[in-house]
């Protein structure tokens, strides 16, 4: 709303520089967003909040400033509401979208250009300037907030007014010379042939006023903010009436507003009233507002310290009739053009900000209780911390959209079966809520691949939403690695499927998870060789080599790693703080053992056989090699352990080693058919 | 025996490694081939050995006697006629070669450092649903059934409602208001609670540099007996110093939050950039409170909430929001 000082101080004799002016406005909650010079005038903008749609309007800034400034405010003196004369033709047949309707006749209109002053004003507020009996209705429009629209009587085909909802299909020559095929939830001003006006948003081509009119019909309506808004966006129309209408304007204007536009025109373009003033009035009567008000309780919730008396001269000041009632009681009466006011925190607002909030000193509380949190929540706190640590293992911390298209899905071998569809998406490229990190981290990848990166490693934590999972929204994270792991003068080493099941494992054990395992993923489109992370038997989780053909498709040149884990498991509970173990007494002996086996054993199972052979003195097992190629035969594999031998009682002989090393090698080849190497 | 002379193998395996002149070296060849060196006191307890070992200890000595001269003629080789490899000092000047950290998110950053300046302020994070239903997201925030801001324009509406019951996207953190203050009603718990509630909401707004349609938000909210706008503005105004430095001044100018009243704006001055919008305020509702069974008349309490990507922007000097999700590792790299 922009309001220009000079035209402000037609209703309040201000004398405040328009920049001071501006200031108090602000701090009172009349949000001022620029002052500018138009002219020889100020203009100020102003942001208007949805909750004072009186203040989209230079008398309802007006009554700001007086209330400010202790300024009397002088309302335009308006000639007499009703008028005689003929009937007028006119039926609401929807009454839920048009709860009143008036309308008046003026006859013998000159239509010329406007006075100069008005032309200014309108110039200053943003609306060109038509003729004089257009231009009054924008006068009045701005003035009072209250939109208005003048029709050419005579091309109304019928000479009256029809409001009803439009027919599917039925076409539409706006003001602004484009056609609009409206539907059948549209509020439409229609004569008896075809719509003139779409309701409270645009009038019609065919019927406006022009040089050659010479009688005009006055509508000033109430049209239900809704249908308005409907009709505005639907026809991406947003006019300064559909803009008030919206918020919704004070019926109780709509009658005055149309006597001030009337005056207006016959003062400026001539002619006279010749109709009967009709106000098609649905509206219940509007019943006075009381609101009471302890003064004690406003000053404790506010930390301020004001008087009765002042509250009701703060009320008054608003024009917000109110009188005190006993040493700590105010009551108000809320007024029609302030349907925000509804109980006395409304009432409290109004006193805070006109007295100001810098009367309030601040103060920190001093009560620190303690509280609970949902254990939902609690499960989240150690989430922060993990972050910190997938940062110090050398990840970067990704945040994608949660949103992927359909596209992306497909690219990467989701099933878009599985995912939420938005229903009003902003573009194509935003459709589904991601099932999965995979399509957003492959985009990223992609992106910076194509910036020149040569490694990457990203983790993000978020929510994803999965049909048919329980929950359906839930908490995870995930690693994608790109690029050598290390990648320096010194060392080089790839990145494989294990560095990011590693990566998984490490932020699990933080979370305190101790009793995982891994089995192999096969029928996962997504990955070229993948695993399945379950925890207590449970799948959780999952880390994999993404496919070549979705490389392809992303047109990602080398390998990615990428590992995704559900953390809706974490325990809310602490996990059981570990208890010290004494340590050994008697030194270990370290033995290594090579072999070569059929790859279709598992390491964890060949280990854990090893253990158990070397019971009770073997406790660890550890790979530390894996070797395939030359000289090793197919469908084999070379694998070497560094075993960990330990007594309880004391240090081991050379051939006590000896023994139970060589009965593990035994083992291991009666059960497997190792060639020890 | 055998454990011993492979250790000494491993060792000076080890030792050589880290030779860098050739005084040092010739001292190390003697510490291991020497007539008074490791392998000599080794082979001279031969005799220890019990005579069915003999055999494997003395074809173990053998190779690691072949072994040790091996590793000296080798680095002996490589030490050349000057006499040294390693004459250079250290280049100081190469890179440093551990394996460099990653970072946290911009974003990240922001959220982390504004929770805990009002954990130590006696707040507690907590998290709740992104999918939400329109009690939570609208009804209890006060927010009636045919308000604008209920519209498709203005939110995400999904196709099936997520675990069967929230069919939109919050657009808001407040939503975590009324999640927390069910939970107190369900659990028959009251105030006081002090929460803190950061999280991603969806708009479908137009992108531009400013402008997106996921972003993150801060929410938060104390109720107590007798919480008054005062402390409102004694604890934004503490947090503003903790985030910004201790010489920002604030300013709070009404405002209006469906959920809130009063409400406010909070601007602060900061390093002469003039004055900011940072955050949007209030004191509870009472038909909030009411909508969560809180007597409003003995409770009453504050409410905020502040754009994280707005505060990202700021403090780190980002021009454009895009670049929070664009995850462009230049960009991410900043921050580490």
């Amino acid at each position: 709303m922009r309001l220009p000082y000079s035209w402000l101080r037609q209703y309040v004799d201000v004398k405040l520089a328009p920049e001071k002016l501006a200031r108090a406005l602000t701090l009172s909650g009349t949000k001022v967003e620029s002052v500018a010079r138009h002219g020889d005038d100020t203009v100020i903008h102003i942001e208007v909040t949805t909750n004072r749609p009186d203040c989209l309007s230079i008398t309802g800034l007006a009554r700001e400033t007086a209330a400010l400034s202790g300024k009397r405010i002088q309302f335009p003196k308006i000639g007499p509401v009703a008028s005689k004369g003929e009937a007028l033709r006119v039926r609401v047949e929807d009454k839920k979208g048009c709860p009143r309707y008036t309308a008046r006749l003026i006859r013998g209109v000159s239509v010329k250009p406007a006075a100069p002053v008005v032309q200014k004003w309108l110039d200053a507020v943003g609306t060109r300037a038509i003729n004089n009996v257009v231009d009054a209705t924008n006068f009045v429009l701005f003035e009072t907030g209250q939109p208005l629209h003048a029709f050419d009587f005579d091309k109304l085909a019928g000479g009256g007014i029809i409001v009803r909802r439009a027919l599917k299909g039925e076409k539409f020559l706006a003001i602004d010379g484009s056609t609009y095929e409206l539907d059948a939830e549209t509020l439409v001003i229609a004569d008896r042939e075809k719509p003139v006006a779409i309701a409270g948003v645009m009038g019609g081509k065919l019927t406006e006023v022009t040089e050659s009119t010479k009688n005009v019909l006055l509508e000033s309506a109430y049209f239900e903010p809704v249908t308005v808004r409907r009709a505005s966006k639907r026809y991406k129309l947003t006019t300064e009436s559909s803009y008030r209408f919206e918020r919704g304007v004070d019926p109780g204007a709509v009658a005055p507003a149309s006597a001030r536009a009337r005056d207006l025109i016959l003062e400026a373009a001539g002619g006279r009233e010749t109709g009967r003033f009709l106000d098609a009035n649905f509206l219940p009567k509007s019943k006075p507002r009381r609101i009471a008000l302890d003064v004690l309780r406003v000053n404790r919730r506010l930390g301020l310290s004001v008087s009765a008396p002042r509250v009701v001269s703060i009320l008054k000041s608003l024009n917000i009739p109110a009188a005190a009632s006993g040493k700590n009681r105010v009551v108000a009466n809320a007024p029609d053009f302030r349907r925000d006011l509804l109980e006395e925190i409304d009432i409290a607002e109004e006193i805070l900000r006109v007295e100001g909030f810098d009367k309030v000193t601040a103060k920190l509380p001093e009560r620190h209780a303690y509280f609970e949190v949902p254990p939902q929540t609690k499960k989240k706190e150690a989430l922060p911390e993990l972050k910190k640590r997938l940062a110090l293992m050398g990840f970067w911390e990704a945040i994608t959209y949660s949103f992927v298209s359909e596209k992306m899905l497909v690219d990467c071998g989701e099933r878009p079966e599985r995912c939420f569809k938005v229903k009003n998406p902003v573009s194509a490229d935003w459709t589904h809520l991601r099932p999965s990190f995979l399509p957003g981290l492959l985009q990223c990848a992609r992106y910076n691949v194509h910036r020149k990166a040569d490694r990457l490693s990203f983790f993000e934590i978020g929510k994803r939403f999965v049909k048919g999972e329980d929950p359906e929204e839930q908490t995870a994270l995930a690693v994608l690695l790109y690029g050598p792991l290390e990648n320096n003068w010194m060392r080089k080493s790839a990145s494989s499927f294990y560095d990011v099941k590693g990566a998984i494992e490490n932020a699990i054990r933080f979370l305190g998870a101790r009793e995982f395992e891994w089995r192999p993923l096969t029928d996962d489109r997504r990955f070229d060789g993948a695993a399945t992370l379950l925890l207590g038997g449970k799948p959780v989780g999952m880390a994999g080599s993404v496919s070549a053909r979705s490389l392809e498709r992303w047109d990602i040149p080398h390998e990615v790693f990428f590992a995704e884990c559900s953390l809706e498991w974490v325990p809310s509970q602490k996990p059981i703080t570990p208890q010290a173990q004494p340590l050994p007494k008697f030194p270990a002996v370290r033995r290594d053992i090579a072999f070569v086996i059929d790859e279709k054993f598992s390491v964890k199972t060949i280990a854990e056989s090893i253990i158990k052979t070397g019971s009770p003195y073997l406790k660890e097992a550890e790979l530390f090699d894996q070797y395939i190629g030359k000289n090793i035969a197919r469908g084999k594999r070379s694998l070497a352990f560094s075993l960990c031998y330990r007594k309880e009682t004391g240090t081991f002989t050379d051939e006590e080693i000896r023994l139970i090393h060589e009965r593990v090698g035994q083992a291991l080849k009666s059960e497997y058919k190792v060639e020890l190497r | 025996m055998i454990e011993a002379l492979k250790e000494i193998e491993t060792r000076a395996k080890e030792e050589a490694l880290v030779v860098r002149d050739a005084k040092a070296f010739e001292a190390l060849k003697n510490k291991y081939l020497g007539r008074k060196g490791l392998f000599a006191f080794l082979t001279a307890r031969i005799s220890e050995v019990a005579p069915e070992e003999r055999r494997a200890v003395g074809q173990e000595m053998n190779r690691v006697k072949q072994a040790l001269e091996e590793i000296f003629s080798e680095y002996g080789k490589s030490l050349g006629a000057s006499g040294a490899v390693y004459t250079k000092e250290i280049d100081t000047t190469m890179p440093g070669t551990y394996p460099a950290a990653g970072s946290l998110h911009p974003l990240t950053l922001v959220v982390q450092e504004v929770t805990s300046i009002f954990e130590r302020l006696g707040f507690r994070a907590v998290d709740w649903f992104e999918a939400e239903d329109e009690r939570h997201n609208f009804d209890a925030l006060n927010i009636p059934t045919d308000h604008p801001a209920r519209d498709s324009f203005d939110n995400f509406y999904l196709d099936d409602p997520v675990d069967g019951e929230r069919n939109l996207l919050r657009s808001q953190t407040s939503t975590v208001q009324i999640r927390f203050m069910d939970w107190v009603k369900e659990t028959k718990r009251r105030p006081p609670f002090k929460i803190i509630a950061p999280g991603k909401v969806y708009r479908p707004d137009a992108t531009d540099a400013t402008h997106s349609f996921m972003f993150h938000q801060i929410e938060g909210l104390y109720v107590d007996e007798d919480v008054s706008f005062a402390h409102l503005k004694g604890v934004l105004e503490r947090f503003a110093k903790e985030f910004f430095g201790p010489e920002t001044m604030t300013q709070f100018r009404p405002h209006f939050f469906p959920f809130t009243e009063p409400s406010a704006e909070m601007d602060v001055q900061w390093e002469s950039r003039g004055w900011l919008e940072i955050l949007g305020a209030g004191m509870v509702h009472p038909r909030v409170l009411r909508a969560v069974n809180i007597d409003p008349q003995r409770y009453s309490g504050f409410a905020f909430g502040m754009g994280v990507e707005r505060m990202a922007m700021l403090k780190y000097g980002v021009k454009d929001i895009r670049q929070f999700f664009e995850n462009d590792i230049r960009f991410l790299r900043q921050f580490a």
